[in-house]
């Protein structure tokens, strides 16, 4: 038996590293505790290229409205791998328990992620759990690396972008921040606000389907929207010119950034595409994205401009340039 | 001033006895002010010989003859000098005489370090204003007149020494008959740079409903436009104005859509008839202590005047302030365009709200096409934008609230040497400021750095006005604010970079403007809206020790959260919620301002200082924050609108306030200060009194509290800071009614002069630390040039 909080002997190797492992972890993937336990999961790649990616997973809190921080892994690394061209293929997943975790909430995060992974074809091929004393973490961090292969053919890198390409993002921006902020400070909303945490990789596969000439991809996650854009820009050596008014912000993020004095240009996206393709296949890749489920609030942006500024033309027809995010205003929020 | 030696050439045989040869060498504004000319006058009155010519650095000057009528020149150069000019240093040798016949202006001396005087525009004087109205001369109601007393200088000027063919006028080669002046020794544009006529010099037209007309008839066109009730945009000294008639309210709430200005007071400009050119404007507002003369001379800035009720003036121009921001025609083209349209005109820069002032046609066309109806353009090309200055009155002096047009970029002395550093402001208000040796030359208002294109303009400014000035930066001091647009710019240069914090900076200008020594120190309130502490937070109402290589914070006011952050400065609701329920409880807040917000947006409020939001103690807040509780402003729709609401609303019999409290700061952070000054008594005196009687009461109460509280925090400082001098600085100060309560209590209290007490002032006391900085990380003494005061 697991009991119903997290000790430090669940950390310690023996009988209770096992009876979790067993008792959540492998139980969640459907495997039964005779499930061999193996320290490397042996894999047959085959030839073309893999994209491979690592990432860490903090966000307070773990349980939020739209997800959780299991199917966020699943969905961050999915993401990291999609925007590369790669389809995702297999992932591993570390975690760092705190001492007096309630099991209950491990096991619903736990079960999140296998569904998650299920969902996007992840195979969770190697795992690993530690604990550490109470107060040395905050509940649970995971930690998550993937493998994707890139089918040929398939190369969005910055380097591509070239003035006059368009801008397109694929739905409404800011949800995931605006989600987290307002589960953390328990505030009042107007509409109820989910995480658009999503596995983007079918959209991109959609995309990819009728757009062979992708120039760039990125998920929009910490620093939003704008932090993408103006860092492909930087990396370009161009600029951009983005037309407010054009970009998605759901209502109710207008307004909690609104009490709060946040930019929704700047708050974190877990499921939003930002593509960058030229603009006389924009109209293509609209439709394309438009037609998934994932991409139905899809929208031309802008257009990369010369030079190097990104300017957003705002709605009372001033210009405004959006540089680098200076203060994260929501930190621990993936 | 350095004395001149006053030794005499030596006399040389043959040359006749008694005969002597004097050279001068003269810095100051010295160029663009009809200096040579003035000197060629003067030789050839007294009948000596010799020549004069501008160099990069000033003037260089050398006359020849009998010794008295030469010591007579020496004394006269000194004491009667034209208007505009004025020495900086004055050196005067004996040199051989070498038998030199005549005096000639000779070709100025090029390629030579620089040592940056450049003259601002100037304001039409009133010899070439007679000229203008009189029909017998050939410049006759032509609007580009000028002479080496008024004209356009640092808008047209491509460098240095100041000669036409390096300003934007080269390309309009003189006429027969004005080249015939400005060869003629004895006209008054002997040596003219600027000077043009009918004939040669630059052009107006009018495009607008009807096609493009010009000379006299593109003046009666657009002064029909603005009698119609239509928006005219002129193409001025220094960029576009945007005008429209100030008597009518349906003109001026069209301008203020069209340009997306809501709210913010537009300044009038008013006809001046020849009879008395106050005449008009004194039907509309009370010059009072404003010298009849600061309207009419050189600079004529805006003045904020208080308004004379129930005149006719649209309520749309000062949306309910008792004060217009007043000032007279600046050239000679808007002084025709006023004379045709008779009446009062709202004037305002030609731009997009927040924007910088747009300069050529072509701009002008593309981004105001939407806003004016027709436009006043002319053909002499400005090279850099100039708003209009702004100044106001307090207590019997002038305060300078922007400092642009007829002002910048004039030098500041500095008290002490200051090496080549660029100072770059903070983010609003912003002016640079290049540190020259013995001064520091601050260069014209260049707003707020929010925009892409005030950014741009920023660029462009901080890249060339070192070149202009002849200087080669050495370093670079920005605000101690990482997030400022000046900062990041900075922070991309690769040169020696100071960050100097906010506060110190507002103090050490006022200690600057004010000539203290390098080794002086000050007791200091630096109140503003918000600036960046030493310890990472939020600052503004700050009792500060400081020096100008050091500063110490002793005391700041209780710090409130800030709740959402710069949205709080858009909403003093929020600052009074906070400030309440610090104050009071939940119920009381609930009672006081709930119904100024929606039920979620109250309980979001809550939620946030539950959630520890950023804090600070900023008395531009504060103001923000008593502003509602007394006037119920809840949202400022302009920079400061709550504030100025506040102080306009003064009346002349304050309720007592309760003594602020005084608490020790037990356990002082680094960067904290010895004490908090504590406002709840204030909040909950307030509360109690508020509806009893008149809101102007409570106003003026709160006004004298600050007072107060002013000097008992200064009172406790000084067993810190013992008997040092009192100072004041930060946009606070920009309050009239504060001042002057502050300086009735403390007539020695040091406060800005010449340049804005708000940010404004800034990059002059970065470039003043930050070379206090590098002296100290040098290790050599800091020296005073004059010797210590």
């Amino acid at each position: 038996m697991t009991g119903a909080t997290i000790r430090l002997d669940h950390g310690n190797g023996g009988r209770w590293t096992r009876e979790l492992v067993e008792g959540i972890f492998l139980r969640a993937q459907g495997k039964g505790a005779g499930a061999a336990l193996l320290d490397a999961a042996p894999l047959r790649l085959e030839g073309g290229r893999w994209a491979f990616t690592t990432d860490g997973f903090v966000v307070s809190p773990p349980v939020f409205p739209g997800g959780t921080i299991g199917s966020l892994a699943v969905h961050g690394t999915c993401n990291d791998l999609a925007v590369m061209g790669a389809r995702p293929r297999f992932a591993s997943s570390s975690f760092i328990l705190e001492e007096g975790l309630r099991t209950d909430l491990l096991e619903r995060v736990v079960q999140d992620m296998a569904r998650a992974a299920v969902e996007a074809g992840l195979a969770l091929v190697a795992g690993d759990t530690k604990v550490v004393e109470k107060g040395r973490g905050d509940g649970l961090y995971i930690a998550m690396s993937g493998l994707g292969e890139v089918p040929a053919g398939r190369d969005p890198m910055p380097g591509n972008i070239g003035p006059g390409d368009a801008w397109l993002v694929s739905g409404p921006v800011g949800d995931h921040g605006a989600a987290i902020v307002a589960a953390r400070g328990d505030y009042a909303l107007d509409a109820p606000i989910a995480s658009d945490s999503a596995n983007l990789s079918p959209l991109v596969e959609a995309l990819f389907e009728r757009v062979s000439t992708v120039q760039f991809l990125r998920d929009a996650t910490r620093g939003g929207l704008a932090q993408v854009i103006v860092e492909a820009s930087g990396a370009a050596g161009l600029g951009a010119v983005l037309e407010e008014a054009a970009i998605p912000v759901r209502p109710a993020v207008e307004g909690l950034c609104d009490i709060l004095g946040f930019d929704p240009l700047y708050l974190a996206c877990e499921g939003r595409l930002v593509a960058c393709v030229p603009w006389d296949a924009a109209s293509e890749a609209l439709d394309s994205l438009r037609g998934h489920p994932l991409g139905v609030g899809s929208a031309v942006i802008g257009r990369v401009a010369g030079g190097r500024e990104v300017v957003l033309r705002t709605r009372v027809g001033g210009e405004r340039l959006l540089e680098e995010l200076e203060e994260d205003p929501v930190p621990r929020i993936c | 001033m350095r004395r001149p030696d006053g030794a005499l050439g030596t006399v040389r045989a043959g040359a006749g006895v008694g005969r002597v040869r004097l050279r001068f060498h003269l810095e100051g504004t010295v160029q663009g002010v009809g200096f040579r000319p003035s000197c060629a006058r003067l030789a050839s009155e007294l009948g000596l010989s010799g020549w004069v010519r501008n160099t990069p650095g000033g003037v260089a000057l050398e006359i020849e003859g009998a010794e008295g009528p030469a010591r007579e020149f020496s004394r006269r150069l000194r004491e009667e000098a034209p208007p505009l000019a004025k020495y900086h240093r004055f050196l005067e040798t004996g040199i051989e005489v070498v038998g030199e016949e005549g005096f000639s202006i000779r070709p100025s001396e090029t390629g030579a370090q620089s040592t940056g005087w450049v003259l601002p525009d100037l304001g039409t004087c009133e010899f070439c204003l007679s000229e203008f109205r009189d029909p017998a001369d050939r410049r006759h109601l032509y609007p580009f007149l000028s002479c080496t007393g008024c004209g356009p200088r640092y808008s047209i000027l491509e460098g240095l020494p100041y000669d036409r063919e390096r300003t934007s006028m080269r390309r309009f080669p003189l006429c027969a008959e004005c080249g015939g002046e400005y060869a003629d020794l004895a006209d008054r544009r002997f040596h003219a740079e600027t000077t043009a006529c009918p004939a040669c010099g630059p052009k107006v037209w009018f495009e607008g409903p009807g096609g493009t007309v010009d000379g006299e008839e593109a003046l009666e066109r657009a002064a029909r436009l603005v009698k119609e009730g239509s928006i005219l945009a002129v193409l001025g000294l220094g960029g576009f104005l945007l005008v429209c008639d100030a008597t009518d309210g349906g003109a001026v709430r069209e301008l203020r859509k069209r340009k997306r200005r809501e709210a913010r007071p537009l300044a009038v400009m008013f006809p001046a008839p020849a009879s008395g050119p106050l005449s008009i404007l004194q039907r509309y507002a009370e010059p009072g202590a404003v010298p009849e003369a600061r309207f009419t001379d050189a600079v004529r800035p805006i003045v904020i005047l208080p308004e004379k009720p129930g005149t006719g003036l649209a309520p749309e121009v000062g949306m309910g302030l008792p004060w217009v921001g007043a000032y007279l025609p600046t050239t000679a083209l808007h002084l025709r365009l006023l004379d045709r349209v008779g009446a009062p005109v709202v004037s305002t820069s030609g731009n997009a709200s927040g924007e910088p002032i747009l300069t050529s046609p072509e701009e002008g066309r593309e981004r105001l096409g939407t806003v004016a109806d027709g436009f006043l353009l002319h053909d002499r090309p400005i090279l850099r934008g100039v708003d209009d200055s702004v100044v106001r009155w307090s207590g019997g002096s002038e305060m300078v609230l922007r400092r642009a047009r007829g002002l910048a970029p004039l030098p500041v002395g500095a008290p002490f040497e200051v090496p080549p550093v660029l100072g770059l402001g903070g983010q609003m208000k912003v002016a640079l400021a290049m540190g020259l040796g013995d001064r520091v030359a601050v260069g014209p208002h260049l707003g707020d750095l929010e925009s892409a294109s005030s950014l741009r303009a920023f660029r462009l400014h901080a890249g060339e006005f070192p070149a202009l000035l002849g200087a080669k930066v050495a370093a670079l001091a920005c605000d101690n604010h990482p997030g400022y647009a000046s900062s990041k710019w900075a922070q991309g240069c690769g040169m020696p970079l100071y960050r100097i914090q906010h506060h110190h900076a507002h103090l050490a200008a006022v200690m600057g403007e004010a000539g203290l020594g390098p080794s002086s120190e000050v007791l200091g309130l630096s109140w503003d809206g918000t600036g960046l502490g030493s310890d990472g937070r939020i600052w503004g109402g700050e009792w500060m020790r400081c020096g100008y290589g050091n500063c110490e914070r002793l005391g700041a006011f209780l710090p409130f959260p800030l709740l959402g952050g710069d949205r709080a400065a858009e909403e003093p609701r929020r600052v009074a919620l906070a400030l309440v329920l610090a104050a009071t409880n939940e119920e009381t807040v609930h009672e006081v301002l709930g119904e100024k917000f929606t039920n979620n947006e109250f309980k979001n409020m809550l939620i946030m200082v539950r959630n520890q939001v950023r804090e600070c103690t900023s008395l531009g807040r504060l103001f923000d924050g008593f502003s509602c509780l007394i006037l119920g402003c809840t949202h400022n729709r302009f920079e400061g609108e709550a504030p100025m609401r506040l102080e306009a609303a003064c009346s002349r019999s304050p309720v007592a306030f309760p003594p602020a409290t005084l608490l020790e700061n037990g356990d002082p952070h680094p960067g904290g200060p010895r004490f908090w000054v504590d406002w709840r008594p204030w909040v909950r005196f307030v509360l109690e009194n508020r509806g009893k009687g008149d809101a102007g009461d409570l106003a003026a109460g709160f006004h004298d509290a600050l007072t107060d509280a002013a000097l008992d925090g200064m009172n406790l400082s000084r067993e810190w800071a013992g008997g040092l001098p009192a100072a004041a600085g930060g946009g606070c100060f920009q309050n009239a009614r504060l001042l002057e309560g502050l300086r009735e209590r403390m007539p020695d209290l040091l406060v800005a002069r010449e340049l804005p007490p708000n940010d404004g002032g800034l990059s002059y006391g970065q470039v003043l630390v930050s070379a206090a900085v590098m002296r100290g990380e040098s290790g050599a003494p800091m020296a005073h040039p004059r010797g210590d005061p």
